[in-house]
């Protein structure tokens, strides 16, 4: 019997070690970060960290159906040159612990240079205790993004994250931050993110792509953007309005599809091939037009004939700053086992590459009236 | 030898015990090895191993079944193979138990002290392992097809996540650089081969049906290995991997199951989950290693040995072994070693069922020459 009690003591005292203890802080001594915003700060080297953060004693399941987003959510911002000051800095502001377990967006200035960027977006992937799955998303001004008050939700970084989750935009611009970070340390694709600005009329938008190149951050309109979409088959709800003679105002929605690519070397050539296919539905198809699939094939001949515009003028500018944000390069490099040629984030060269591409656009339907 | 005091264990525990004996200390890091020491010529170091495995466990087999454990000097042979092997195993299994700690360190507990991360672990297993096999050899199989299954799962979950289809299509073979490369698979094969010979005894079924669960066993083992290490290359690429400390650890890190309140972080669980296969494997090592003890009194050493294997173990992960060097040392100074070992050992295996062969042939001759 002693010996069985023994074992119990050890077991007990196994238990109480294996709780972790020392990490244990009760809510209302947490600062829970829902956001984080890096802008650029008065001075070269040091950075404004706003951090954005639910008033928890605030919080209650009575309150949290009228949640004023006044006072329910606070930012804070501290001035510092690393990362480790700043969370000193801010957790001495808030006087609590900061806990990064719900982390939902990290908002960066388009106007920090790409190598701030990257040490950003490596320092948050590089703490252990900071969940990876946050999206990463550019702003003019970063910080704004968590100010803005919005009539729509009662939190700027839910509608951020939102906005994101749940497939309300035409294109998938999302990435999480371990797959931008995972962008950054391979050679042979620049990663993009989506820029989200807020208008005068205090909403979200996302119109343009930046793209990491270096040493800035370059900013693509929303075409090019469209066309990087489509060549990468990041398009989940697009529409097109077409304004041919005969078809104008017919709207295409719903378009979705993939894209497919294969790269090949040949000598010194390189030759990159493409299908892309979409599919989209009539919604606006007046029934005077009748529905003869001559119109239908034409009205698919439009659409693809844009897509391949669009797709055209995203290639053109990718040549022109000498990046790669559709991984091409990467592909080749992999394929030939050749990974130690490019460093990451080295411009690529686009000389013997030959990009070709086909698109195909299908109608699946009309709606429900004929 | 004391088999006789102990109770036998079946065919798929004895498969689940010597799979989360191999398996387990390197799932933290795998596949990091292999991305950091073979590079694009991954398959085929991968290729070489799952070779090395199955040739030396043909031989080893051959030796269970020439030897057949009969005389004291077959008997001394086998435990020689085994010690030897579980010396560098239980080097090794301190070393994986001080990056573990730092694992856990780094991404779960920040404050508390990796001692008593540590600690608990270690007497858990030192508690455990003096319990009978057949105890030991039901929790491996009920832990084992659930974590294995539960990391599937998570791995699944993620499918949608691949995007590196061409990873997979890496370069040509080089088989000139293939010997130092294959450094990264010997962690891996360093366990296998004591396991097998101290714990396929103990099994209760007929030597065939052994067989065949040692070859099920193979195939598991490095299904498990080449289907991780695809998931790795085609999720995160091999850049990526090369950067990350823990790479299966950070894939679990990156599924998510979006609204779900329950189970938004599965991968979590699986990584929690990890911990018991971490216990477990050091069970098994020195559970295993008992079953050598020479006394009749075996029961009554087991105490002492886990005492001592405990000792070991806490010094070794916190002492001896610093967190932040110790990967490196293992790749560049200890696995290039365990290389040799088992090239050494798969000889001198060799060796003995030849001389087992020899000396029953001889032994025929003799009782056909007698009157």
């Amino acid at each position: 019997m002693t010996v069985r009690w023994r074992w119990v003591w050890v077991l007990l005292g196994v238990m109480g070690l294996s709780t972790g203890c020392w990490d244990q802080r009760t809510v209302a001594s947490r600062a829970v970060v829902l956001a984080v915003a890096v802008d650029p700060g008065p001075r070269p080297g040091v950075w404004a960290w706003t951090f954005d953060l639910p008033r928890v004693t605030a919080l209650s399941s009575s309150t949290i159906s009228s949640i004023v987003s006044a006072n329910a959510y606070f930012s804070l911002t501290v001035l510092s040159g690393s990362y480790a000051d700043a969370l000193l800095k801010a957790q001495e502001r808030v006087a609590r612990d900061l806990y990064f377990g719900q982390m939902r967006i990290l908002a960066l200035s388009t106007q920090l240079p790409t190598a701030a960027w990257i040490h950003v977006v490596d320092t948050f992937n590089r703490t252990g205790l900071v969940r990876k799955t946050f999206y990463v998303v550019a702003a003019p001004n970063a910080a704004a993004l968590f100010k803005a008050p919005l009539s729509a939700d009662s939190e700027p970084s839910f509608l951020l994250q939102k906005l994101f989750t749940a497939d309300s935009q035409p294109y998938v611009f999302k990435e999480q931050a371990w797959k931008i970070w995972d962008d950054i340390v391979t050679p042979g694709i620049t990663a993009v993110v989506p820029v989200v600005e807020v208008t005068p009329q205090q909403t979200i938008v996302v119109n343009q792509l930046a793209v990491l190149s270096s040493p800035r951050v370059a900013l693509w309109p929303r075409p090019v953007a469209a066309g990087w979409a489509y060549l990468t088959g990041h398009v989940t709800k697009a529409t097109w309005t077409l304004s041919d003679q005969s078809v104008r105002g017919i709207g295409m929605t719903l378009i979705r599809g993939k894209a497919r690519w294969t790269i090949r070397r040949r000598g010194r050539q390189v030759e990159v091939s493409g299908t892309l296919t979409y599919r989209g539905i009539l919604e606006e198809y007046p029934q005077r037009l009748g529905w003869e699939p001559s119109r239908l094939h034409h009205i698919e001949r439009i659409v693809a004939d844009g897509i391949v515009k669009a797709g055209l003028r995203t290639l053109k500018m990718a040549e022109a700053d000498h990046i790669d944000p559709f991984g091409w390069h990467r592909n080749l490099l992999w394929q030939e086992g050749q990974e130690n040629v490019l460093r990451p984030l080295e411009t690529v060269s686009w000389q013997g590459w030959h990009v070709r591409f086909a698109v195909r656009v299908s109608v699946l339907g009309q709606g429900d009236s004929r | 030898m004391s088999d006789q005091q102990e109770r036998p264990i079946g065919v798929f525990q004895y498969v689940t015990m010597v799979a989360v004996a191999v398996w387990t200390g390197q799932m933290y890091t795998w596949p990091l090895p292999l991305v950091e020491v073979a590079g694009s010529n991954g398959f085929p170091v991968l290729g070489l191993g799952i070779l090395y495995m199955v040739v030396s466990g043909l031989v080893h087999q051959a030796w269970l079944r020439e030897s057949g454990q009969s005389s004291a000097l077959a008997r001394i042979g086998t435990a020689a193979l085994a010690v030897s092997g579980m010396i560098l195993v239980l080097v090794m299994d301190a070393a994986l138990l001080s990056i573990f700690g730092n694992m856990l360190n780094v991404v779960f507990y920040a404050m508390t002290p990796r001692w008593a991360l540590v600690m608990p672990m270690v007497g858990l297993a030192a508690w455990i392992s003096i319990q009978p096999l057949v105890t030991i050899a039901r929790l491996a199989q009920l832990w084992i097809p659930l974590v294995v299954g539960l990391s599937y799962l998570t791995v699944l979950a993620g499918i949608n996540h691949i995007r590196f289809w061409s990873a997979v299509s890496v370069g040509g073979i080089h088989w000139t650089g293939i010997l130092p490369e294959s450094r990264a698979m010997a962690g891996i094969l360093i366990p296998f081969v004591p396991m097998m010979l101290l714990l396929a005894p103990q099994v209760n079924a007929s030597r065939q049906r052994v067989r065949r669960g040692d070859y099920g066993l193979w195939i598991v083992i490095m299904g498990v290995l080449t289907s991780f290490y695809i998931v790795g290359l085609t999720v995160l690429g091999p850049e990526a991997i090369d950067h990350l400390r823990w790479p299966m650890v950070y894939l679990f890190a990156t599924i998510t199951f979006g609204g779900s309140f329950f189970i938004s972080r599965v991968g979590v669980i699986t990584v929690f989950f990890w911990s018991i296969l971490m216990i477990l494997s050091m069970i098994v090592h020195v559970r295993a290693l008992m079953t050598i003890w020479p006394w009749r009194s075996a029961e009554a050493a087991r105490p002492w040995i886990a005492a001592v294997w405990g000792l070991w173990m806490l010094g070794g992960s916190l002492f001896v072994f610093s967190p932040g060097q110790t990967y490196a040392w293992m790749i560049n100074v200890f696995h290039p070693w365990l290389v040799v070992y088992l090239a050494v050992e798969l000889v001198v295996a060799m060796v003995g069922v030849g001389v087992a062969w020899a000396l029953r042939w001889v032994g025929r001759r003799r009782a056909d020459e007698a009157p």
